[in-house]
């Protein structure tokens, strides 16, 4: 069935229900309104049900006379909107039990690497899940360094009496300085490690270009979802307090 | 006096100057990145807003709005793409200019025209927004009910090109409005209130988690569906001269005028939006530059003057649209419902209320403006070389970023409370898979926004005129105000419902 056809049918349902859900509302009156002039507190929610079934009727039989100029998602671009979808959902429903920092991380590696494959493959599984892992495990080792780096300007600003040293703002910034070094010294390695490979596989068959494309798509997702995690979180967390749940981590 | 002094010192300090620094910088990425609107950078920055100081929130919220408004013009005229649609009217010839190697002069020229267009309406915001305040002390409930019907009905018929669509939404949006308690007996208002009345759901829906999930993560899911297409490559452009010399901007004095006029009256119209006045300005440069003996280039021959115009009135729609928003408490467009939604949270109240107690922040609002106008001047003709670079930013990165900072920036409003911030993240997911497919299916967002908005001044106001006037509906027809606001209303719908039908006939 065509979109623009649900549409309709979705709101005209939605409508009953709401109008059903109107009518069995509790008819409350404004304090101090013996005479009833209130039109109480049923009026307006019944009058929107009404119009929404009206027009939802009106557009449920009009869209069958619209020409349906429908644009099809091929199969690969629907898994990926069907992933964005559903890791939202996931991420919402373990959030607290999680936290933020592991799942902050899981939910952009995975994003980023399907959408760079412009598709979900079983062939990307094995790789994919190792680079789950080693994305996780970075996030967690700059998280470890951003809290014991800010623990530690906290103490010494005290120790020393400057507000200057225990700032959010101060400690947020080295944090922020020391996670480019990270991910750089990181990117370092990964060309290291590639060049060093490249020179003893030597010329580069069809399988091993497909490979190294994974490899370095695993690698942008792996740095991407870390440094975004990581600014997020001094930004909502280090900066403006918001009490991001920490789940399973308790450092 | 003391007041305008107050307004200068929130704005004038490093804090907030950097942070209206830090918002033009982000709205000119997000504005010249294909697909992102200021709507969506307003709705994404909500969260760090709400938690600075109203005069520094909204200056920043202001930063990101010119900073997207006028970004939109770099792929317009480097790639003939408009990053939003405030933009449209500048790819015909900015995009031609760019063929003729003029894209330095384009991106210059449209940079001095955002700042001349936003400079000309913030004066008229700063002229006429407390004159309307004024008017609005003879508001009673009647008038100030039927100016919310007419928020409303306005949006809902310029927003879409089918009205029963429109419509549609914004009785959605007032639904979603209406969830929660009921606002004068507190009783609840929810399904299956024995199950869900002790769940977040009581307090109703928040406006922040509705506006980032409607404008941020509906549009990341429809870029999604472009991720396959691959990313436009940034365009080797040779850039050279930027500015255009001032005796070729002074002769178009009349363009310049006349577009901003334009497009501070078409932001002044609620609902009506900066894709209007780009247009209408268009035309009028159009005609202009052809009159026999105009000493000007003709506009669609890769002109500046077709540059010019556009960006002009689409700059000049961020003062007009913010003129009804802070006097009437009725936005101009998306943006400004987003930007009115921001002062609501703090609970700043628009209209007389805001002028009469609160004008160091009206103050405030009318520096950070100015301010932001200077920065986006300043940073679009600093970075005019850099421009190509930005338009590089790979999809697979950007998505995600929009996606989780979404989630994350609705659980922030709550962030203490962490089952009631879950509660908001959720919202702001099933409404963005709502706007996602209200979007592919054609149907506006706005109204819904406008609905979510309106529905409480609405419904108070509704309530409370009928009971004064001792039960009898017909009040709304007694008062003149209010009269001329339903006529409004209804000539919206009307109009509306003309020009769709004849459309329709034109095929």
């Amino acid at each position: 069935m065509k979109i623009k056809r649900v549409i309709p049918l979705v709101f005209l349902i939605f409508s009953v229900f709401y109008l059903v859900f109107a009518f069995s509302m509790e008819q409350r009156r404004m304090i101090g309104d013996q005479q009833g002039w209130d039109p109480g507190s049923r009026a307006i929610p019944l009058g929107t049900g009404f119009i929404m079934l009206a027009f939802s009727l009106y557009l449920t039989f009009s869209s069958r006379r619209e020409k349906n100029e429908e644009d099809v998602l091929d199969r690969e671009t629907r898994n990926l909107v069907i992933l964005s979808i559903l890791l939202p959902v996931l991420y919402i429903t373990v959030f607290r039990y999680v936290g933020f920092i592991i799942l902050t991380s899981a939910m952009l590696f995975t994003l980023i690497f399907f959408y760079y494959r412009k598709g979900i493959f079983l062939s990307d599984a094995g790789r994919y899940l190792w680079g789950l892992i080693l994305s996780v495990l970075l996030t967690l080792s700059v998280y470890t360094v951003g809290r014991l780096v800010t623990r530690f300007f906290v103490r010494y600003g005290k120790h020393v009496s400057s507000k200057l040293l225990s700032g959010r703002m101060f400690t947020s910034l080295v944090v922020l300085i020391l996670l480019a070094v990270i991910l750089a010294v990181v990117n370092m390695f990964y060309k290291m490690f590639y060049k060093r490979r490249k020179g003893r596989i030597g010329n580069v068959s069809r399988s091993n270009t497909n490979r190294e494309s994974i490899d370095s798509t695993l690698f942008t997702a792996m740095i991407t979802a870390t440094a975004i995690t990581e600014i997020l979180y001094l930004v909502f967390k280090q900066i403006f307090w918001v009490s991001l749940a920490r789940g399973v981590i308790f450092w | 006096m003391n007041d305008a002094l107050v307004g200068f010192l929130q704005i004038f300090n490093v804090q907030t100057i950097l942070w209206i620094a830090m918002g033009e910088v982000l709205g000119i990425i997000l504005g010249a990145l294909p697909g992102l609107t200021a709507t969506m950078g307003i709705a994404l920055m909500l969260p760090i807003s709400f938690q600075l100081s109203d005069a520094t929130g909204m200056a920043l919220l202001l930063g990101v709005y010119c900073g997207a408004v006028s970004g939109a013009s770099i792929p317009a005229i480097l790639l003939g793409i408009p990053g939003n649609p405030n933009a449209i009217a500048t790819v015909y010839d900015g995009q031609r200019m760019t063929k003729r190697g003029l894209a330095g002069q384009a991106l210059g020229g449209a940079v001095i025209a955002s700042f001349i267009g936003g400079i000309g309406s913030l004066l008229l915001l700063m002229l006429f927004s407390p004159l309307i305040a004024q008017f609005t002390l003879m508001f009673g409930p009647a008038e100030k009910a039927s100016l919310a019907l007419v928020g409303l009905t306005i949006i809902a018929s310029v927003s879409s090109r089918n009205l029963a669509k429109g419509i549609l939404t914004g009785a959605f949006g007032l639904t979603i409005s209406l969830i929660g308690t009921d606002p004068f007996t507190n009783s609840p208002r929810i399904p299956f209130p024995g199950i869900f009345e002790k769940t977040p759901l009581i307090s109703g829906i928040h406006l922040i988690p509705a506006l980032i999930g409607l404008f941020g993560i509906s549009q990341a899911l429809l870029d999604v569906e472009r991720i396959k297409s691959g990313n436009i490559a940034p365009p080797q452009v040779k850039i050279e001269k930027i500015f255009p010399s001032l005796k070729k901007i002074a002769s178009m004095w009349r363009i310049i005028v006349e577009s901003t006029g334009i497009g501070a009256l078409i932001g002044a119209i609620p609902g009506t939006g900066a894709s209007i006045a780009v247009f209408l300005s268009y035309e009028r440069a159009k005609k202009i530059t052809s009159r026999p003996g105009s000493k000007l280039e003709r506009v669609g021959s890769g002109a500046l003057e077709g540059v010019f115009a556009p960006e002009v009135a689409n700059n000049a729609v961020t003062g007009g649209a913010l003129i009804p928003a802070l006097s009437l408490g009725i936005p101009g467009d998306a943006a400004t419902s987003v930007l009115l939604g921001a002062l609501l949270i703090k609970g700043v109240v628009p209209g007389y209320q805001l002028f009469s107690q609160n004008m160091p922040l009206v103050y405030s609002i009318f520096f950070a403006l100015l301010i932001s106008n200077i920065f986006m001047l300043t940073f679009q003709l600093l970075g005019v070389r850099m421009f190509p670079k930005v338009l590089g930013i790979p999809a697979p990165v950007l998505v995600p970023s929009i996606i989780i900072l979404s989630l994350i920036g609705s659980y922030a409003i709550q962030g203490q409370a962490i089952l009631a911030a879950v509660f908001d993240m959720g919202v702001a997911l099933f409404l963005g898979i709502i706007g996602y497919f209200l979007k592919k299916g054609d149907y506006p967002i706005a109204p819904i926004v406008l609905g979510l908005i309106l529905g409480g001044m609405f419904e108070e106001n509704f309530r409370r005129a009928v009971k004064l006037a001792r039960g009898n509906y017909l009040v709304f027809f007694t008062r003149p105000i209010a009269v001329a606001f339903i006529i409004l209303a209804i000539l919206s719908v009307l109009m509306t419902y003309l020009r769709n039908r004849k459309s329709l006939v034109q095929g």
